[in-house]
């Protein structure tokens, strides 16, 4: 595909609405629908392979939320700053569309029927948030004793420290990349 | 936002804007922090891009809202379009690496406190375990759909929190 300055407007509704019926279905996150995606890009020659494999490395290095940066990336290299927009906005727009929408509920929440769904929301989202926790447990570098060892132990402590000590985020972030970069 | 863009790596911050809006600006409430926090973490896409959105949309509105999502994606996309190839070519160097490595585990660390923060203000009732374990379970070790393990669990927790049968 490579970079196509003059990419016809189909081809970038075309990717649009890729990107957006994914945005829609990505409940968990970029990573649920990362396959499908990829797909629904390369198999009609939207994106090689490559770029994709490459923006989603990039934007796994990136700080800040990964779907938008990787997207960011996927539309930059076929079709620039044009492809920036078009590609962050189809994906954004599904899940603040729906976020809003749940957002207005939860602020009429007063209502006893909306309160006690809420509540039930409340509830999911605790489960869903120890999901990620093993989704990010599963990449641990299980190939090193040494960085393994560094890493449970890191979020071990790292864990207590924020929960009873209510050390600073920033801090341990910062600590934690500088004891990694040391124990390596 | 900008600022914690940039320093939200592995893209859950939800500790780190926790802190920010409810204990050092007072924004919003803690009751009310866990109400966007939730939000952010059902609807579709990333959290804290979700979360950004939901906590500018309750202090100014739409328009606060969308800046703050932007606010938060800015910097990353900004750096990774920039210096990214560099940080890729360097980041086999072991130290690197490493770095990344620590990053990663302290993020589990933030993710951790961040749901014990709300599940403690949260599961009050028996119900409440029993649908977060159902949705951790089904959705985590046994690779269920969300799609369709969420609206089910919330629907049956909904009939049974309404009929009072587990308080």
């Amino acid at each position: 595909m490579g970079t196509d300055p003059h990419a016809s407007g189909a081809v970038l509704v075309t990717l649009a609405l890729q990107i957006m019926e994914a945005g829609m279905l990505a409940f968990g996150g970029l990573g649920v629908v990362l396959d499908p995606l990829q797909h629904a890009l390369v198999d009609p020659g939207l994106m090689s392979s490559r770029d994709v494999a490459r923006s989603y490395a990039l934007s796994s290095f990136a700080p800040g939320p990964n779907g938008p940066i990787f997207l960011a990336l996927l539309g930059w290299s076929s079709f620039g700053l044009i492809g920036v927009l078009v590609a962050v906005a189809a994906w954004a727009l599904p899940s603040l569309l729906i976020t809003h929408q749940l957002g207005r509920m939860s602020n009429a929440a007063s209502h006893t029927a909306l309160g006690r769904l809420l509540s039930v929301l409340k509830a999911a989202a605790v489960g869903l948030i120890f999901d990620g926790v093993l989704t990010l447990l599963g990449s641990f570098d299980l190939g090193s004793p040494v960085a393994l060892t560094m890493q449970v132990t890191i979020a071990l402590v790292g864990s207590i420290l924020l929960i009873r000590f209510r050390l600073n985020p920033v801090g341990l972030l910062a600590a934690a990349m500088l004891l990694g970069a040391v124990v390596h | 936002m900008f600022r914690l863009g940039l320093v939200s790596f592995g893209g859950n911050n939800a500790l780190l804007m926790t802190r920010m809006v409810v204990d050092e600006h007072r924004w919003l409430s803690p009751a009310e922090m866990d109400e966007a926090l939730a939000v952010a973490t059902l609807g579709p896409g990333g959290n804290s891009s979700n979360l950004a959105y939901e906590v500018g949309r309750r202090l100014g509105g739409v328009a606060a809202g969308l800046t703050a999502y932007a606010s938060m994606a800015i910097p990353g996309i900004l750096l990774a379009l920039t210096v990214g190839e560099l940080i890729l070519a360097q980041a086999s160097r072991p130290m690197i690496a490493g770095a990344l490595n620590g990053a990663e585990a302290a993020v589990v660390a933030m993710m951790v406190a961040i749901g014990y923060r709300l599940g403690q203000r949260s599961l009050q009732h028996r119900l409440d375990w029993v649908v977060a374990l159902v949705l951790f379970w089904v959705v985590g070790p046994m690779q269920g759909s969300i799609l369709v393990i969420m609206p089910v669990a919330v629907a049956l927790g909904y009939l049974v929190r309404s009929c009072g049968w587990m308080a």
